[in-house]
């Protein structure tokens, strides 16, 4: 039983044939061959399938995708490439696997536009939600600050 | 030294990628080198090979750089445990690590906080310091985890209990000291590429046993199992 089901995708007018049960993260990698967000824990506990619907950040992996209907969905994969929360992740090499970076990128992009100059508690419980099984913590805070730096630059 | 580098075309290939890129301003300069005892490379495959190279970096990449993959094999000197099972030739390199920490234990839950993490690591020649960093301060951190929280639980059965990320688990951001601080000692590993060897699990060693001694310095209870998680350490202030 796939219905159609329109939304905006990283700017883009799209419609995808969706079953009930399919999530998010399914339907973006499946249909779309996006695959920025990716299933970790599949619980919504370690942030790895962080996508940003109608700009809010939902875990793709428990968002059923029907529910994304005429909404804004923009994945890592949205704007600019490399954008300059992205240039700072590199620059600081705040990871090691790269799996759960991704997720941190769309969440400190938020935490951007919210908190422009954020100091490092704020950073910590923003970005307490996503696990870097790595522990690539230190360096991400200092990518999220070099990263508030060239947003205020550009 | 040098012949026990049987072949090495992963580390000539790596010669030949920094010389094509320009990534140094000085071309290598393999002799030297190899009288450093830094590098050995087996044969005269670099100045041959240099020629063609810019043209089929070229041809695949359209530019001068790209990635080279080789394969190679380093055979390290080994000398078998003797009747009273000694040797003194185990392994080609050994990982030297140390932990300090400072932290507070809260007596009524025995919940353990950590205010500072220091790390220090012989790794011989930090060939990219930011990434030895990197590697030292999440290795650190993970084995955090292990000393701290993580606990695999097992039913009769041998069937995993806590299987998810909800029952098990990892560090996250809170749970990083305020201060954590990762060094490198001055060093250099002499039967290693360019004076490096393993960093990898080098900043796991300390955390452990620096946190158990800091616990046992806090509130004098010696703890020797993992995870030393609050009911561990309030079960041992118990018994005290």
């Amino acid at each position: 039983m796939r219905r159609a089901v329109a939304f905006r995708l990283n700017g883009e007018p799209v419609e995808a044939q969706v079953a009930p049960h399919e999530t998010l993260v399914e339907v973006l990698q499946g249909a779309f061959g996006l695959y920025g967000a990716r299933e970790s824990c599949g619980q919504g506990l370690c942030g790895c399938c962080t996508v940003l619907v109608n700009g809010t950040a939902v875990s793709g992996c428990l968002y059923l995708a029907v529910l994304a209907e005429n909404s804004d969905v923009q994945t890592v994969e949205s704007g600019e490439q490399p954008d300059a929360v992205q240039e700072a992740f590199v620059e600081r090499s705040a990871f090691q696997c790269g799996f759960c970076t991704p997720g941190f990128v769309l969440m400190t992009r938020q935490l951007l536009d919210e908190y422009p100059d954020p100091d490092d508690d704020t950073i910590r419980h923003y970005l307490s939600g996503n696990l870097c099984r790595c522990a690539a913590y230190p360096e991400i805070i200092e990518a999220v600050k070099l990263a508030a730096q060239k947003r205020r630059k550009k | 030294m040098f012949n026990r580098w049987s072949l090495m075309p992963a580390v000539a290939a790596l010669i030949i990628f920094i010389q094509t890129t320009g990534t140094f301003a000085q071309p290598v300069n393999v002799e030297a080198a190899k009288k450093e005892g830094k590098i050995v490379v087996y044969g005269s495959v670099v100045p041959q090979a240099m020629e063609g190279l810019h043209q089929a970096f070229k041809k695949k990449y359209g530019m001068r750089a790209g990635s080279v993959t080789g394969a190679g094999s380093f055979i390290p000197p080994y000398t078998p445990p003797d009747e009273n099972g000694q040797t003194d030739n185990a392994t080609p390199f050994w990982m030297v690590g140390a932990s300090g920490v400072e932290l507070e234990v809260d007596t009524e839950t025995g919940k353990v906080r950590l205010m500072r993490l220091v790390n220090v690591a012989d790794v011989g020649t930090p060939i990219n310091p930011r990434v030895v960093e990197t590697q030292l301060s999440g290795a650190a951190i993970m084995q955090l985890g292990f000393s701290l929280f993580e606990k695999m639980l097992f039913d009769a059965e041998g069937q995993l209990r806590n299987a998810s990320l909800a029952e098990y688990k990892i560090p996250g951001f809170l749970d990083v000291p305020e201060i954590i601080v990762n060094e490198a000692v001055v060093a250099e590993q002499r039967n290693g590429p360019f004076g490096g060897k393993g960093v990898g699990e080098t900043a796991t060693f300390g955390v452990s046993p620096a946190i158990a001694n800091a616990i046992h310095d806090a509130v004098g209870v010696r703890l020797t199992e993992l995870p030393m998680n609050p009911e561990a350490v309030f079960m041992a202030m118990q018994k005290k």
